[in-house]
């Protein structure tokens, strides 16, 4: 009956649904339309792929491992130190001796800046793992035990939020000297709650399914349901919190010492060369462009890293409230 | 919801109280205005010494001297400057208040605006050209840190405009108030400096929750019941995405009113900004910083309310009778 | 016999991710519905059975492509432009989707949302849209609709919200009724009162309805006709009763063996089909069900089977239509019920 062939020859013409870029793919369009791969992988190797996939996060990853061999290995190259004094080169412009002049001091600026470099690093570093770790383990023991413990840490965490991290950190940095691990830890100290508040949000949504229960049901201790069952599917959620946090505490040090704080000269942090540049704003404007550029860089880099691990880990994202 | 409103005021008071305390605690233990006097004036009778002592009630232990403090605070007394002449904090507060008001709150205004716009633009023309401008910018400002934005403001218009054109049509520091237009001047850059970092991140929020709306069920509903595209967009989701992009506005409102720091430091503009930096943490004038940081904190607290309250009166599902 | 009301001819969609070739989810489908009857399309998840209906009012992502035609009473909706076949949506054919929580907008009433599809339709009197929508509540069995019309879609229950959803498809008296899994996502207890539902209204306002689903024991009490499609393709279509008890095509009988019966012994295990449906973007050269049929020979593996009449009205893609051994459904009375 109906597939007898039409008396008229079948149309071929291709047509798209009106309202093209607006109409959009519905999730549950997809779910009819079923996609499976060609043999099953493993969540690593789907995650794995999806990273890979993600340009950005692939130009991020390299960038980021260019600057760190960069910071890390260029300096062996040059003859000079990041404080040798040498005033009959003062407020030179870029040359080849000096690959970005010198500064008021005839020191050179780009071992400085190199040496700037791997401060934020560093203390990005080591404030990412201190902070999602502390993060981590309070987010997740308010979001699991609920009650007393979740009230507890969740007031902790407003109040936090109430103190304003700037005021701290200035009123901590004027006084003390601070180096780069107390650095760290402070800003750490301070931006640990937004690790906290996602780890917490999660566990709350996750506590109710089924696999918790039937690890429960199965006698399993708290501990070993929340390191063993529960934890890795957070674990990815951390992770890009993680290179969040570590993106903003370079932009909250290079801020700082930019203010004067924190690190001191004859040290020297991206910061505290642009702080040394704006004196000649009127002569040479470029010298805060060179460690300026570079924090963005940086941060840029990491923030890319960040997308591509949570378009990995995580490809149905849920907004973050 | 008016009860809800009030609950939660209640609730944050302590939150304040103990942040309050613990910032007056640490400015306090670290600060000791008799050793500063000690070293700054070695010839002072005992009188200059008791004076201090008066004015900060030295001879008592920390936690009545917050008290007091607080009490005199609620009663709107909030001491007296001892970096500024001795006059009392009140009345620099708020004129400096005023100063950091005409930025923030236009810059809040823009912000919320512009993300709007850029938000629904960037999402509705997914994959274009204009798309990958917006999304560009969201992660470029979100790489920057502020000050070096408020940096290249003035170098470019300050310097290289200058050169190149011979004009400088906008301050790059400093309040002028000699006339309406050269108020106007001085209010550009700070505000822009102070837009562009916001506006990038709400835009990039604004975007992905544009993007969820975009693809949601309800919007193939009403497409399937025949909505013209206009209205789906006008009505169906904005009024949607509204939902998570308001309490992201709240906050931002809240963050830029507390959070001009910086900006004002650069552009040496007479603020609260400022007065925290310069006068509460570098000059230890403690009246001063108890006063701003009270402040910042209320704003926050204030605003971190009004988003759970916007979010509660947008989305029907989550409203408290 | 009439002119069908709505006369699918080669309908074939397709979406293209980046670089990849061209993925079919609906290959060359043709059928017809005629008014007031209700055609059953009945597959497993990626048959495309709810693709093609989409494809139809224009539903799917700008990206898709679409070939072939949909004449709904004298004019093809496929290539239809954005204006036009807006003047056909929620008023001469509605949809009902599969998940009413969803498919409500979460920050309008129900009331404003029915009252739209009729506002959008020409009326222009919100207050008599709203009182229309007050009135279809009741017609669809939502107990208080006065009061009901004015809450949230959170505040309903999930049978309740359905039978919204009928009240709003039915509102403007709609030539067709397209149901997309409207019970799946609904409690066994509340599957049968809403199916109910929607069959008296299809009745109500004498339109056609095309019922898409994956549930067999849905489809037996409301549907004229059943085709049930496989791989995009349509692999069997009859009157309801030769679908059930006199199938000819393996992948059919497969699905009924799947079902728990009435009247088999407690003991009986249920038989599921081995193997999972095909992905879309490879799909065999040969019949699609090949891998998973227990009467594929070589020829299956080589190419597809056409869609051949066997009789009156019983259509069956088999190689092997005519050797499958006789289906032994009695019929009793249990199962007549």
């Amino acid at each position: 009956m109906a597939d007898t062939t039409a008396e008229k020859p079948v149309d071929r013409t291709v047509h798209h649904p009106p309202g093209g870029e607006i109409a959009a793919i519905t999730p549950s369009v997809l779910d009819d339309v079923v996609v499976f791969s060609e043999a099953p992988q493993s969540f690593g190797q789907q995650a794995w792929k999806r990273f890979r996939s993600h340009k950005l996060a692939i130009l991020g990853a390299i960038l980021l491992v260019l600057l760190v061999l960069a910071f890390y290995l260029a300096p062996l190259f040059s003859e000079y130190e990041y404080d040798d004094i040498n005033v009959l080169d003062r407020a030179q412009g870029p040359s080849w001796d000096h690959w970005f002049g010198t500064d008021d001091l005839g020191r050179d600026l780009f071992v400085r800046a190199m040496r700037g470099g791997r401060y934020s690093i560093s203390i990005s570093v080591i404030t990412g793992l201190i902070a999602a770790a502390v993060g981590g383990l309070l987010g997740a023991l308010a979001g699991y035990f609920g009650g007393i413990v979740d009230t507890l840490i969740s007031y902790v965490i407003n109040l936090f939020l109430t103190i304003p991290a700037i005021a701290v950190l200035l009123v901590l940095g004027v006084k003390f000297q601070l180096d780069q691990y107390k650095m760290a830890a402070l800003i750490a100290a301070l931006v640990w709650t937004r690790g906290a508040r996602v780890v917490r949000a999660l566990m709350l949504q996750f506590k109710e399914r089924e696999f918790v229960l039937a690890a429960k049901s199965a006698g399993a201790t708290s501990s070993r349901i929340i390191i063993k069952h529960l934890m890795p599917n957070v674990a990815g959620a951390l992770l890009v919190e993680a290179t969040l946090l570590a993106g903003t505490a370079i932009i909250l040090e290079s801020t700082l010492s930019f203010l004067g704080l924190g690190i001191q000269p004859p040290e020297t942090t991206l910061g505290i060369l642009i702080d040394e540049a704006k004196g000649s704003i009127d002569t040479s404007p470029a010298r805060i462009l060179i460690p300026g550029m570079l924090v963005v860089l940086i941060v840029l880099a990491i923030n890319f890293i960040g997308d591509g691990l949570r378009d990995a880990l995580d490809p149905q994202q849920e907004l973050e409230s | 919801m008016v009860n809800y409103a009030l609950r939660r005021l209640l609730a944050a008071i302590p939150v304040v109280l103990v942040a309050t305390f613990i910032m007056f605690w640490l400015v306090s233990s670290i600060n000791d205005p008799l050793a500063a006097l000690r070293q700054s004036c070695p010839n002072c009778d005992e009188s200059a010494y008791q004076r201090l002592i008066d004015l900060y009630n030295l001879d008592q232990p920390i936690p009545q001297r917050y008290f007091s403090w607080l009490g005199n605070a609620l009663t709107g007394d909030f001491g007296v400057s001892t970096s500024l002449g001795e006059q009392p904090v009140s009345s620099i507060f708020w004129e400096r208040a005023g100063n950091s008001a005409m930025l923030s709150i236009p810059a809040a205004l823009i912000t919320i605006v512009f993300s709007a716009i850029l938000s629904m633009y960037s999402a509705l023309k997914q994959y274009s050209a204009g798309d990958y401008a917006v999304t560009s910018f969201t992660y470029l400002g979100l790489a920057m840190p502020t000050f070096f934005f408020g940096l290249l403001l003035q170098v470019f218009w300050g310097v290289w405009f200058q050169d190149w054109t011979g004009l400088k049509p906008f301050w790059t520091g400093g309040l002028h108030t000699e006339s309406v237009g050269e108020l106007i001047s001085s209010l550009v850059l700070p505000i822009t400096t102070l837009v562009i970092i916001s506006l990038a991140a709400d835009t990039r929020f604004g975007r992905t929750a544009m993007l969820e709306t975009k693809n949601a069920d309800f919007i193939r509903t009403a497409r399937a019941k025949g909505v013209p595209e206009r209205t789906i967009v006008l009505k169906h989701m904005l009024r949607a995405a509204l939902i998570p992009m308001v309490t992201v506005w709240a906050i931002t409102f809240g963050a830029l009113i507390g959070g001009t720091l910086v900006t004002e430091t650069v552009f040496s503009w007479p603020g609260l900004g400022r007065l925290l930096v310069f006068n509460g943490v570098f000059a230890a004038d403690v009246n001063i910083l108890m006063a701003v940081i009270l402040f910042i904190g209320f704003i926050a607290v204030v605003f971190n309310l009004l988003a759970d309250l916007l979010y509660g009166w947008l989305d029907p599902r989550v409203r408290y009778g | 016999m009439s002119e069908p009301l709505l006369r699918v001819t080669d309908l074939s969609v397709g979406f293209r991710a980046k670089g990849k070739p061209l993925a079919k989810a609906v290959r060359e489908l043709s059928f017809d519905v005629q008014r007031g009857e209700t055609l059953a399309v009945v597959g497993e998840s990626g048959s495309g059975k709810s693709v093609s209906a989409l494809a139809m009012l224009g539903l799917l992502p700008g990206t898709a492509e679409i070939t072939g035609s949909a004449i709904f009473d004298g004019a093809d909706l496929v290539g239809m432009k954005s204006k036009e076949l807006r003047t056909y949506r929620g008023r001469r054919i509605a949809m009902i989707f599969q998940d009413p929580m969803t498919a409500f907008h979460p920050a309008f009433t129900i009331g404003n949302q029915i009252a739209e599809t009729i506002l959008v339709h020409g009326l222009d009197d919100k207050e008599g849209a709203h009182r229309q929508a007050a009135d279809l509540l009741e017609m669809v069995g939502v107990p208080e609709p006065g009061i009901r019309v004015d809450q949230y879609p959170h505040e309903f229950s999930g049978g309740m919200r359905q039978r919204a959803m009928v009240a709003m498809a039915i509102a403007n008296k709609p030539d067709l009724l397209i149901a997309d899994e409207p019970t799946t996502a609904l409690d066994v207890t509340i599957q049968a009162q809403v199916m109910e539902v929607l069959a008296e209204m299809q009745r109500e306002v004498d339109a056609a309805m095309i019922l898409i689903t994956h549930d067999l024991g849905v489809v037996a009490n409301v549907a004229d006709r059943v085709q049930v499609m496989y791989g995009g393709r349509i692999v069997e279509r009859s009157v309801v009763d030769n679908v059930f008890y006199r199938p000819r095509n393996p992948y059919t009988r497969g699905l009924l063996t799947s079902l728990p019966r009435l009247d088999g012994a407690r003991t009986d295990r249920l038989e599921p089909i081995k193997g999972s449906p095909p992905s879309i973007l490879s799909m065999p050269a040969g019949c699609a069900f090949e891998p998973r049929c227990p009467h594929a020979t070589d020829v299956c593996k080589e190419r597809p089977a056409e869609l051949e009449s066997l009789w009156l009205e019983h259509e069956s893609r088999c190689h092997h239509h005519a050797e499958l051994p006789d289906w032994g459904t009695p019929v009793t009375d249990e199962v007549n019920a």
